[in-house]
């Protein structure tokens, strides 16, 4: 019963990216949902290759694929994680009862425009918390930082 | 405004850009306020001697294409005329600007606002305000008896004849050239507002924007030469007279420079840029003097034509921004971002921000709003080229 609900929630998340972008390709299988497709946020701005996969019971994850972000020198890329993936949101701000359509792909639209902006300007105007505010406790180990930090600020995705 | 043309966007980028040169609202304001306070002193000044006058702004005060000094420790220099009304004939250039020197003088030992300290020019009576960001600059005149109504002469000390200018009938035409759009801008504020007390001075139409942009590009090409810029009235008269009416902020651009250089006339020989409620005057008549400047005049005009012409070429807005940092300088780069970013925020928080099918495009609200959330991370930022 558990199990067909799950797989019924991705393909709804792959009924509604597909029925809003139906010019892209979705991959589902029982445990996950990747959806590739083309993104432009503003007129003036370039068309991205945005992939975003989905398994049950974490959020998703964004990844551009095309063009290549570029960082401004000195200067790591604002509200991405350690592995490339965008920031989009904090802890609780998206549940499985969301659509991805809905809200992923709105929220990469924003990230995208700031970053653009970002990468001319150096300004972020998208918002939100970065970077991201260190532990009160002794301070571990740079990777072991990076890996509990994760894991207690994005459980879901742990 | 959200948009999802891609015309109307460039121009909303390149409008907000040029929109960070203006004066601050309340800069514009205290030097109104100063300048009305002088004016009203040299009233009751004149009147002791029966006769009669008036100080008022001209030049970019005046047009409304005021731009900021590139470097925060220069002044805005807001230049004011001070018509005696007495006859040519019953004076001297030297005796007039003794007379309005001597009225400036008693005027600061009033203490007035703002404290000003007077100083000498060539043509003028310089009024600094230490306090202030702004100096104004005060040109002695007197009615030109054989001129058009609103013409004056002015003093210049190196010159042995007066100088002829008409700076209200000159605004007049530069105020026509762009009637329609004013107009229209003018409705739309007053709808807006909803007062009657429109702040006509905040209405910055596309020609206007277009004079700022020059203004601003030419004080980057010429930072190490600054004696050679083309006088802002030659690229205020050649804009105008190049606008056709219409069209975005970036054709407009592109066109008026493109335009520009065969808008300068040859007669006899000479160079002429002529002002428009004088033709007898030409605006270009130093490069005569200094042909070089004319040679550096044309050098600037393509760069501009080519920068301007730059920015409709690029993908992606960072691109956009970048050239405009380059070409008119970093910070209305940044304005223009923070703009655009700040708006897609506020419109996301308001729930009026919508998403386009199949596109991405973030735009006005046609299905769902975009919800609100907060951009997050999970490290401290490393280092990365």
């Amino acid at each position: 019963m558990r199990r067909q609900l799950v797989a019924r929630s991705l393909a709804l998340q792959a009924f509604a990216l597909l029925a809003r972008f139906p010019e892209v390709r979705a991959k589902l299988n029982p445990t996950s949902l990747v959806w590739t497709g083309t993104m432009q946020p503003t007129s003036l701005s370039r068309t991205y290759t945005v992939q975003v996969t989905y398994r049950m019971r974490r959020v998703p994850e964004v990844r551009i694929l095309h063009p290549p972000l570029v960082s401004r020198p000195g200067e790591s890329l604002p509200h991405v994680y350690t592995d490339g993936t965008l920031c989009l949101h904090r802890h609780g701000e998206w549940s499985p009862e969301m659509l991805i359509v809905d809200t992923t792909l709105p929220w990469t639209a924003e990230w995208l425009i700031n970053y653009e902006i970002w990468k001319a300007t150096g300004e972020w105007h998208g918002g939100g918390e970065w970077p991201p505010v260190a532990p009160l406790s002794v301070a571990p180990k740079a990777d072991a930082a990076e890996a509990s930090s994760r894991t207690d600020v994005h459980a879901e995705r742990s | 405004m959200l948009t999802i043309d891609r015309d109307q966007q460039l121009d909303q980028l390149l409008g907000t850009s040029i929109a960070e040169f203006d004066i601050p609202d309340d800069v514009y304001e205290l030097a109104v306020a100063r300048y009305k306070h002088l004016g009203n002193w040299f009233s009751g000044y004149w009147a002791k001697s029966h006769s009669d006058g008036e100080v008022y702004p001209q030049g970019s005060f005046r047009l409304g294409t005021v731009v900021r000094p590139i470097n925060p420790r220069d002044h805005y220099d807001i230049d004011l005329v001070c018509r005696r009304d007495i006859a040519k004939e019953s004076t001297s250039q030297q005796a007039l600007k003794q007379d309005v020197g001597l009225g400036i003088s008693l005027y600061v030992v009033t203490s007035p606002q703002g404290t000003p300290i007077r100083s000498e020019g060539k043509r003028c009576w310089t009024l600094d305000y230490p306090f202030e960001s702004f100096h104004m600059d005060v040109l002695p005149a007197l009615p030109d008896g054989d001129g058009a109504k609103n013409a004056i002469l002015l003093t210049d000390r190196e010159l042995r004849e007066w100088q002829r200018s008409n700076p209200i009938d000159f605004a007049s035409w530069f105020y026509r050239m762009m009637r329609e759009e004013w107009v229209q801008l003018h409705e739309g504020l007053l709808k807006r507002m909803d007062v009657a007390d429109v702040p006509e001075w905040k209405i910055k139409t596309t020609l206007q924007r277009t004079v700022q942009a020059l203004k601003r590009h030419r004080d980057r090409f010429f930072a190490d030469a600054q004696q050679d810029r083309p006088a802002s009235i030659i690229l205020t008269t050649l804009a105008a007279m190049g606008y056709r009416g219409g069209g975005t902020l970036y054709e407009v651009l592109v066109d008026v420079t493109a335009k520009m250089p065969s808008m300068v006339e040859r007669r006899n020989g000479v160079s002429w840029v002529a002002n428009p409620v004088q033709p007898e005057e030409n605006f270009a008549d130093r490069w005569r003097a200094y042909p070089h400047r004319e040679a550096r005049f044309f050098e600037w005009v393509e760069q501009a034509s080519s920068d301007f012409s730059g920015y409709g070429a690029e993908r992606g807005v960072d691109r956009v921004l970048e050239k405009v940092a380059r070409t008119l300088g970093e910070d209305p780069a940044k304005h223009a971002g923070k703009v655009l970013g700040s708006g897609l925020s506020s419109a996301r928080d308001a729930g009026v921000l919508g998403m386009g099918t199949g596109t991405g495009l973030l735009g006005p609200l046609v299905r769902r709003p975009v919800p609100r959330h907060t951009f997050h991370g999970d490290a401290p930022p490393t280092r990365r080229s």
